[in-house]
Protein backbone atom coordinates (compact mmCIF):
# COMPACT_ATOMS: atom_id res chain seq x y z
CA UNK A 1 0.00 0.00 0.00
CA UNK A 2 1.17 3.46 -0.98
CA UNK A 3 0.17 5.89 1.61
CA UNK A 4 0.75 9.45 -0.69
CA UNK A 5 -1.48 7.80 -2.93
CA UNK A 6 -4.99 7.68 -0.93
CA UNK A 7 -7.14 10.10 -0.31
CA UNK A 8 -7.53 11.99 3.44
CA UNK A 9 -11.42 9.69 3.70
CA UNK A 10 -9.36 6.44 2.75
CA UNK A 11 -6.44 7.61 5.56
CA UNK A 12 -8.78 8.47 8.09
CA UNK A 13 -10.53 4.95 7.40
CA UNK A 14 -7.19 3.02 8.21
CA UNK A 15 -6.48 5.46 10.90
CA UNK A 16 -9.70 4.46 12.90
CA UNK A 17 -9.00 0.77 12.17
CA UNK A 18 -5.35 1.29 13.36
CA UNK A 19 -4.07 0.08 10.39
CA UNK A 20 -1.33 3.00 10.20
CA UNK A 21 -0.84 6.22 12.12
CA UNK A 22 -0.23 9.67 11.62
CA UNK A 23 4.09 9.13 12.38
CA UNK A 24 3.96 7.10 8.76
CA UNK A 25 1.59 9.30 7.38
CA UNK A 26 3.73 12.44 7.56
CA UNK A 27 7.05 10.04 6.89
CA UNK A 28 5.90 8.74 3.53
CA UNK A 29 5.01 12.47 2.65
CA UNK A 30 8.38 13.48 3.58
CA UNK A 31 9.75 10.47 1.83
CA UNK A 32 7.78 11.07 -0.98
CA UNK A 33 8.52 14.98 -1.32
CA UNK A 34 12.43 13.99 -0.97
CA UNK A 35 12.22 11.90 -3.89
CA UNK A 36 9.97 14.01 -6.11
CA UNK A 37 9.73 17.55 -5.21
CA UNK A 38 13.19 18.06 -7.24
CA UNK A 39 11.22 16.92 -10.35
CA UNK A 40 8.05 18.73 -9.64
CA UNK A 41 9.26 21.54 -8.02
CA UNK A 42 6.10 22.94 -6.44
CA UNK A 43 7.18 23.77 -3.12
CA UNK A 44 8.64 27.70 -1.96
CA UNK A 45 8.78 26.07 1.65
CA UNK A 46 9.13 23.10 3.35
CA UNK A 47 8.32 22.60 6.85
CA UNK A 48 8.93 18.83 7.71
CA UNK A 49 10.67 19.15 10.95
CA UNK A 50 8.18 21.75 12.33
CA UNK A 51 5.83 19.24 11.19
CA UNK A 52 7.20 16.21 13.16
CA UNK A 53 7.05 18.18 15.79
CA UNK A 54 3.43 19.06 15.86
CA UNK A 55 2.43 15.51 15.43
CA UNK A 56 4.61 14.17 18.49
CA UNK A 57 2.38 16.79 19.85
CA UNK A 58 -0.72 15.52 18.74
CA UNK A 59 0.06 11.96 19.55
CA UNK A 60 0.62 13.28 23.27
CA UNK A 61 -2.62 14.66 23.60
CA UNK A 62 -4.04 11.48 22.31
CA UNK A 63 -2.00 9.59 24.84
CA UNK A 64 -3.32 11.82 27.65
CA UNK A 65 -7.56 11.35 26.68
CA UNK A 66 -7.49 14.44 24.93
CA UNK A 67 -10.47 14.45 22.07
CA UNK A 68 -8.94 15.58 18.82
CA UNK A 69 -10.53 16.18 15.38
CA UNK A 70 -10.28 13.25 13.23
CA UNK A 71 -8.11 15.44 10.93
CA UNK A 72 -5.57 16.05 13.62
CA UNK A 73 -1.87 14.82 11.80
CA UNK A 74 -3.28 15.03 8.37
CA UNK A 75 -1.09 16.51 6.49
CA UNK A 76 -1.92 20.03 4.01
CA UNK A 77 0.39 21.97 1.22
CA UNK A 78 -0.86 26.14 1.60
CA UNK A 79 -0.70 28.62 -1.41
CA UNK A 80 1.75 31.23 -0.78
CA UNK A 81 -0.65 33.82 -0.98
CA UNK A 82 -2.10 32.70 2.18
CA UNK A 83 -0.36 34.33 5.23
CA UNK A 84 0.68 31.61 7.83
CA UNK A 85 2.42 33.14 11.28
CA UNK A 86 5.98 32.06 11.26
CA UNK A 87 6.20 29.98 8.07
CA UNK A 88 6.91 32.49 4.99
CA UNK A 89 4.12 33.93 2.56
CA UNK A 90 5.97 35.17 -0.32
CA UNK A 91 3.36 35.37 -3.24
CA UNK A 92 6.04 34.27 -5.38
CA UNK A 93 7.84 37.57 -5.37
CA UNK A 94 10.93 39.12 -4.52
CA UNK A 95 9.05 42.02 -3.06
CA UNK A 96 8.18 39.42 -0.18
CA UNK A 97 10.99 37.24 -0.34
CA UNK A 98 11.28 37.48 3.37
CA UNK A 99 8.05 38.52 4.42
CA UNK A 100 6.74 36.71 7.85
CA UNK A 101 3.29 37.24 8.49
CA UNK A 102 1.99 38.49 12.30
CA UNK A 103 -1.05 36.69 11.74
CA UNK A 104 -2.53 33.46 10.66
CA UNK A 105 -5.46 33.81 7.43
CA UNK A 106 -8.33 32.96 8.87
CA UNK A 107 -8.41 29.79 6.89
CA UNK A 108 -5.44 28.81 8.77
CA UNK A 109 -6.86 29.46 11.67
CA UNK A 110 -9.45 27.20 10.62
CA UNK A 111 -6.84 24.35 9.73
CA UNK A 112 -4.83 24.48 12.96
CA UNK A 113 -8.03 24.02 15.15
CA UNK A 114 -8.50 20.81 13.26
CA UNK A 115 -4.66 20.53 14.07
CA UNK A 116 -3.80 19.31 10.54
CA UNK A 117 -0.26 20.11 10.07
CA UNK A 118 1.11 22.60 7.27
CA UNK A 119 3.99 20.97 5.47
CA UNK A 120 4.56 23.43 2.85
CA UNK A 121 4.29 26.74 0.93
CA UNK A 122 3.33 26.23 -2.73
CA UNK A 123 3.93 27.97 -5.97
CA UNK A 124 2.23 29.98 -7.74
CA UNK A 125 2.12 32.81 -10.21
CA UNK A 126 3.91 36.36 -8.64
CA UNK A 127 0.79 37.56 -7.00
CA UNK A 128 -1.70 34.39 -8.44
CA UNK A 129 -1.56 36.82 -11.82
CA UNK A 130 -0.80 34.61 -14.61
CA UNK A 131 -2.16 30.78 -15.79
CA UNK A 132 0.90 28.65 -15.84
CA UNK A 133 3.29 29.03 -12.98
CA UNK A 134 5.38 30.47 -15.53
CA UNK A 135 5.30 33.72 -13.16
CA UNK A 136 6.75 32.80 -10.14
CA UNK A 137 9.77 34.99 -9.32
CA UNK A 138 11.54 31.65 -8.02
CA UNK A 139 10.62 28.94 -10.22
CA UNK A 140 8.90 27.07 -12.58
CA UNK A 141 6.56 24.30 -11.90
CA UNK A 142 6.17 20.85 -13.55
CA UNK A 143 3.51 19.48 -14.32
CA UNK A 144 3.45 15.70 -12.87
CA UNK A 145 2.03 13.87 -15.71
CA UNK A 146 4.27 15.73 -18.39
CA UNK A 147 7.11 17.43 -17.07
CA UNK A 148 7.56 19.35 -20.60
CA UNK A 149 4.64 20.86 -19.90
CA UNK A 150 2.86 23.85 -17.05
CA UNK A 151 0.55 22.71 -14.06
CA UNK A 152 -1.57 25.54 -15.25
CA UNK A 153 -2.14 28.37 -12.92
CA UNK A 154 -1.93 31.03 -10.63
CA UNK A 155 -2.66 27.73 -7.99
CA UNK A 156 -0.32 25.79 -10.20
CA UNK A 157 2.27 24.79 -6.93
CA UNK A 158 -1.01 23.18 -5.27
CA UNK A 159 -2.59 21.01 -8.35
CA UNK A 160 0.92 19.81 -9.28
CA UNK A 161 1.64 19.14 -5.41
CA UNK A 162 -1.83 17.02 -4.73
CA UNK A 163 -1.27 15.31 -8.53
CA UNK A 164 2.12 14.13 -7.40
CA UNK A 165 1.00 12.77 -4.03
CA UNK A 166 3.35 15.54 -1.94
CA UNK A 167 0.44 16.07 -0.15
CA UNK A 168 -2.73 14.89 0.26
CA UNK A 169 -4.65 18.02 -0.08
CA UNK A 170 -4.47 21.63 -0.58
CA UNK A 171 -5.48 25.27 -0.59
CA UNK A 172 -5.57 27.29 -3.78
CA UNK A 173 -7.06 30.41 -4.46
CA UNK A 174 -9.60 31.48 -7.44
CA UNK A 175 -9.67 34.96 -9.14
CA UNK A 176 -10.18 34.35 -12.51
CA UNK A 177 -9.44 30.73 -12.74
CA UNK A 178 -6.75 30.35 -10.51
CA UNK A 179 -7.82 27.19 -8.66
CA UNK A 180 -10.16 25.45 -11.23
CA UNK A 181 -7.83 25.45 -14.46
CA UNK A 182 -4.26 23.97 -13.09
CA UNK A 183 -6.82 21.70 -11.21
CA UNK A 184 -7.65 20.61 -14.97
CA UNK A 185 -4.79 20.30 -16.35
CA UNK A 186 -2.95 17.98 -13.20
CA UNK A 187 -6.35 15.91 -13.24
CA UNK A 188 -7.24 16.78 -9.70
CA UNK A 189 -10.50 18.51 -7.92
CA UNK A 190 -10.35 21.83 -7.62
CA UNK A 191 -13.22 24.50 -6.44
CA UNK A 192 -14.11 28.15 -6.62
CA UNK A 193 -16.90 28.25 -3.56
CA UNK A 194 -19.35 31.12 -4.21
CA UNK A 195 -18.20 34.09 -3.24
CA UNK A 196 -18.49 35.32 0.30
CA UNK A 197 -18.17 31.23 1.48
CA UNK A 198 -14.89 31.38 2.54
CA UNK A 199 -13.29 34.48 4.57
CA UNK A 200 -10.33 36.11 2.62
CA UNK A 201 -9.00 37.33 5.72
CA UNK A 202 -5.45 36.56 4.85
CA UNK A 203 -5.37 35.97 1.67
CA UNK A 204 -3.05 38.55 0.00
CA UNK A 205 -5.28 40.53 -2.05
CA UNK A 206 -5.32 40.21 -6.09
CA UNK A 207 -8.71 41.32 -7.39
CA UNK A 208 -10.92 41.67 -3.44
CA UNK A 209 -14.57 41.53 -5.35
CA UNK A 210 -13.82 37.82 -7.06
CA UNK A 211 -10.79 36.32 -5.31
CA UNK A 212 -11.87 33.15 -2.81
CA UNK A 213 -9.39 30.52 -1.56
CA UNK A 214 -10.80 27.39 -2.42
CA UNK A 215 -9.75 23.53 -2.09
CA UNK A 216 -7.94 21.51 -4.26
CA UNK A 217 -8.26 17.57 -4.00
CA UNK A 218 -7.79 14.30 -4.97
CA UNK A 219 -11.57 13.35 -4.99
CA UNK A 220 -15.30 14.97 -4.51
CA UNK A 221 -15.41 13.55 -1.02
CA UNK A 222 -12.10 15.22 0.20
CA UNK A 223 -13.03 18.43 -1.50
CA UNK A 224 -16.32 18.65 0.33
CA UNK A 225 -14.13 17.63 3.50
CA UNK A 226 -11.72 20.34 3.28
CA UNK A 227 -14.85 23.27 2.25
CA UNK A 228 -16.43 22.01 6.03
CA UNK A 229 -12.94 23.22 7.19
CA UNK A 230 -12.91 26.59 5.54
CA UNK A 231 -16.54 27.45 4.93
CA UNK A 232 -18.22 30.49 7.13
CA UNK A 233 -18.47 33.77 8.38
CA UNK A 234 -15.52 35.46 9.58
CA UNK A 235 -15.87 39.39 11.21
CA UNK A 236 -12.49 40.23 9.73
CA UNK A 237 -14.18 40.04 5.98
CA UNK A 238 -17.43 41.76 5.78
CA UNK A 239 -17.87 40.39 2.70
CA UNK A 240 -18.04 36.46 3.86
CA UNK A 241 -21.78 35.89 4.34
CA UNK A 242 -23.89 34.71 7.60
CA UNK A 243 -24.60 31.02 7.15
CA UNK A 244 -25.90 28.05 8.57
CA UNK A 245 -22.99 25.31 9.05
CA UNK A 246 -23.66 22.67 6.47
CA UNK A 247 -21.98 19.12 6.11
CA UNK A 248 -20.61 19.40 2.55
CA UNK A 249 -20.17 15.44 2.54
CA UNK A 250 -24.04 15.37 3.37
CA UNK A 251 -24.68 16.71 -0.23
CA UNK A 252 -22.77 14.14 -2.06
CA UNK A 253 -24.43 10.55 -3.27
CA UNK A 254 -23.53 7.72 -4.69
CA UNK A 255 -24.99 8.04 -8.33
CA UNK A 256 -25.94 11.27 -10.68
CA UNK A 257 -29.12 9.92 -11.50
CA UNK A 258 -31.56 12.30 -12.15
CA UNK A 259 -28.95 15.38 -12.36
CA UNK A 260 -29.20 17.80 -15.16
CA UNK A 261 -26.11 18.46 -16.90
CA UNK A 262 -26.02 21.70 -19.08
CA UNK A 263 -23.42 22.21 -21.77
CA UNK A 264 -23.38 26.21 -22.63
CA UNK A 265 -23.13 26.30 -26.28
CA UNK A 266 -20.89 29.20 -26.25
CA UNK A 267 -18.43 27.12 -24.66
CA UNK A 268 -18.00 25.10 -27.49
CA UNK A 269 -17.71 26.92 -30.47
CA UNK A 270 -14.49 29.23 -31.89
CA UNK A 271 -11.42 28.36 -30.66
CA UNK A 272 -12.09 25.69 -28.17
CA UNK A 273 -9.41 22.45 -28.46
CA UNK A 274 -10.59 19.37 -30.32
CA UNK A 275 -8.73 17.48 -27.90
CA UNK A 276 -10.54 19.11 -24.87
CA UNK A 277 -13.91 19.41 -26.71
CA UNK A 278 -13.78 15.64 -27.20
CA UNK A 279 -12.69 14.32 -23.63
CA UNK A 280 -15.82 16.98 -22.32
CA UNK A 281 -18.50 15.32 -24.86
CA UNK A 282 -17.02 11.58 -23.83
CA UNK A 283 -17.47 12.95 -19.98
CA UNK A 284 -20.53 14.18 -21.31
CA UNK A 285 -21.86 10.96 -22.47
CA UNK A 286 -20.81 8.83 -19.56
CA UNK A 287 -22.50 10.70 -17.27
CA UNK A 288 -25.53 10.22 -19.29
CA UNK A 289 -25.03 6.46 -19.13
CA UNK A 290 -25.02 6.08 -15.51
CA UNK A 291 -28.69 8.37 -15.43
CA UNK A 292 -27.37 11.77 -15.85
CA UNK A 293 -29.70 14.12 -18.45
CA UNK A 294 -27.26 16.04 -20.53
CA UNK A 295 -29.03 19.22 -21.81
CA UNK A 296 -27.25 22.24 -24.41
CA UNK A 297 -28.54 25.19 -23.11
CA UNK A 298 -27.34 28.97 -23.88
CA UNK A 299 -24.89 31.08 -21.12
CA UNK A 300 -25.56 34.52 -24.10
CA UNK A 301 -23.84 36.89 -21.05
CA UNK A 302 -20.27 34.88 -21.34
CA UNK A 303 -19.46 36.98 -24.23
CA UNK A 304 -19.01 39.39 -22.17
CA UNK A 305 -17.14 37.46 -19.08
CA UNK A 306 -13.41 38.11 -20.01
CA UNK A 307 -13.90 41.67 -20.77
CA UNK A 308 -15.53 42.33 -17.44
CA UNK A 309 -12.91 39.99 -15.90
CA UNK A 310 -10.37 42.47 -17.33
CA UNK A 311 -11.41 45.36 -16.29
CA UNK A 312 -12.48 44.60 -13.23
CA UNK A 313 -8.99 42.75 -12.16
CA UNK A 314 -7.00 45.16 -13.54
CA UNK A 315 -8.62 48.08 -11.26
CA UNK A 316 -8.63 46.19 -8.69
CA UNK A 317 -5.07 44.80 -8.58
CA UNK A 318 -3.71 48.15 -9.23
CA UNK A 319 -5.82 49.67 -6.36
CA UNK A 320 -3.91 46.30 -3.95
CA UNK A 321 -0.12 46.15 -5.14
CA UNK A 322 0.36 50.12 -3.92
CA UNK A 323 0.96 49.05 -0.63
CA UNK A 324 4.31 46.83 -1.45
CA UNK A 325 6.20 50.53 -1.96
CA UNK A 326 8.68 49.11 -0.14
CA UNK A 327 7.72 51.67 2.80
CA UNK A 328 6.06 48.72 5.12
CA UNK A 329 7.83 45.36 3.45
CA UNK A 330 11.28 44.45 3.06
CA UNK A 331 12.13 45.71 -0.48
CA UNK A 332 12.92 49.44 -0.88
CA UNK A 333 14.66 51.68 -3.47
CA UNK A 334 16.79 53.88 -1.17
CA UNK A 335 17.47 56.06 -4.14
CA UNK A 336 14.20 57.30 -5.29
CA UNK B 1 -10.67 50.33 -32.25
CA UNK B 2 -9.66 52.98 -29.28
CA UNK B 3 -7.20 54.85 -29.99
CA UNK B 4 -4.67 56.33 -27.39
CA UNK B 5 -2.02 59.33 -28.43
CA UNK B 6 1.26 59.36 -26.86
CA UNK B 7 0.44 62.90 -24.96
CA UNK B 8 -2.68 61.07 -23.40
CA UNK B 9 -0.29 58.22 -22.41
CA UNK B 10 2.96 60.27 -21.18
CA UNK B 11 0.34 62.44 -19.32
CA UNK B 12 -1.29 59.37 -17.29
CA UNK B 13 2.61 58.36 -16.67
CA UNK B 14 3.57 61.58 -15.42
CA UNK B 15 0.37 61.43 -12.91
CA UNK B 16 1.67 57.68 -11.83
CA UNK B 17 5.12 59.26 -11.51
CA UNK B 18 6.18 56.75 -14.31
CA UNK B 19 9.14 57.44 -15.62
CA UNK B 20 8.61 55.30 -18.88
CA UNK B 21 11.73 54.04 -21.06
CA UNK B 22 11.02 55.59 -24.93
CA UNK B 23 11.14 51.48 -25.61
CA UNK B 24 8.14 50.88 -23.61
CA UNK B 25 6.00 52.92 -24.77
CA UNK B 26 4.71 51.34 -27.53
CA UNK B 27 3.77 48.37 -25.21
CA UNK B 28 2.25 50.56 -22.72
CA UNK B 29 -0.16 52.23 -25.50
CA UNK B 30 -1.29 48.36 -26.41
CA UNK B 31 -2.02 47.34 -23.43
CA UNK B 32 -3.98 50.68 -22.83
CA UNK B 33 -6.11 50.13 -26.01
CA UNK B 34 -6.30 46.96 -25.10
CA UNK B 35 -8.33 47.73 -22.09
CA UNK B 36 -10.16 50.39 -23.51
CA UNK B 37 -11.62 47.85 -26.36
CA UNK B 38 -12.57 45.95 -23.14
CA UNK B 39 -14.60 48.67 -22.26
CA UNK B 40 -15.92 49.11 -25.89
CA UNK B 41 -17.20 45.49 -25.55
CA UNK B 42 -18.90 45.76 -22.12
CA UNK B 43 -20.52 48.86 -23.52
CA UNK B 44 -22.68 46.97 -25.70
CA UNK B 45 -24.48 44.62 -23.48
CA UNK B 46 -27.68 45.55 -23.29
CA UNK B 47 -28.62 46.13 -19.94
CA UNK B 48 -31.84 48.07 -20.09
CA UNK B 49 -34.51 46.94 -16.82
CA UNK B 50 -31.46 45.24 -15.10
CA UNK B 51 -31.21 46.32 -11.79
CA UNK B 52 -28.05 47.39 -10.68
CA UNK B 53 -25.90 45.29 -8.70
CA UNK B 54 -23.31 45.86 -6.31
CA UNK B 55 -22.76 42.35 -4.93
CA UNK B 56 -24.88 39.13 -5.13
CA UNK B 57 -25.38 39.20 -1.53
CA UNK B 58 -26.89 42.91 -1.04
CA UNK B 59 -25.02 43.43 2.30
CA UNK B 60 -24.24 46.71 2.85
CA UNK B 61 -22.96 48.42 5.86
CA UNK B 62 -21.17 45.81 7.87
CA UNK B 63 -20.40 46.66 10.89
CA UNK B 64 -19.25 45.22 14.08
CA UNK B 65 -19.12 46.10 18.12
CA UNK B 66 -16.64 48.79 18.70
CA UNK B 67 -14.55 46.59 21.50
CA UNK B 68 -11.56 47.32 22.65
CA UNK B 69 -9.47 44.10 21.56
CA UNK B 70 -6.01 43.27 21.46
CA UNK B 71 -4.23 44.36 18.61
CA UNK B 72 -1.01 43.19 17.61
CA UNK B 73 2.07 44.60 19.29
CA UNK B 74 4.63 47.57 17.75
CA UNK B 75 7.09 44.89 17.16
CA UNK B 76 5.47 42.29 15.07
CA UNK B 77 3.99 45.42 12.71
CA UNK B 78 7.38 46.47 12.07
CA UNK B 79 8.66 42.86 11.78
CA UNK B 80 8.67 43.16 8.38
CA UNK B 81 9.85 47.16 7.53
CA UNK B 82 12.56 47.59 5.78
CA UNK B 83 13.80 50.26 8.08
CA UNK B 84 13.14 51.09 11.55
CA UNK B 85 13.72 54.00 14.02
CA UNK B 86 12.87 54.65 17.36
CA UNK B 87 10.20 52.10 16.85
CA UNK B 88 8.98 53.84 13.26
CA UNK B 89 9.12 53.04 9.64
CA UNK B 90 11.85 55.15 8.16
CA UNK B 91 11.41 55.93 4.58
CA UNK B 92 13.71 57.58 2.37
CA UNK B 93 12.05 61.33 1.63
CA UNK B 94 9.24 60.91 -0.74
CA UNK B 95 8.35 65.17 -1.07
CA UNK B 96 10.79 67.57 -2.56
Amino acid sequence: MEITRLTVHELLELLEKKEITREQILQAYADRIREKEGTVKAFLSTYLEEAKQEEKEIEKALDQGEKLSKLAGIPIGIKDNICTKQKQTTCASKMLENFISPYDATVMENINKEKMVTIGKLNMDEFAMGASTEYSAFQKTSNPWDITRVPGGSSGGSAAAVAADLVPWALGSDTGGSIRQPAAFCGVVGLKPTYGLVSRYGLVAFASSLDQIGPITKDVTDCAMLLNVIAGQDEKDTTSVEQEKKDYTKALKKDVKGLKIGLPKEYFGEGINKEVKESVLAAAKKLEEMGATIEECSLDIAQYALATYYIIACAEASSNLGRFDGIRYRVSCKKL
Amino acid sequence: MAKVTKEELMHIANLADLNLKEEEIDKYLKDLEDILEFAEIVNKADTSGLEETGTAWKRQNVFRKDEVKEGFSKEELLQNAPDVSQGMFRIPKVMG
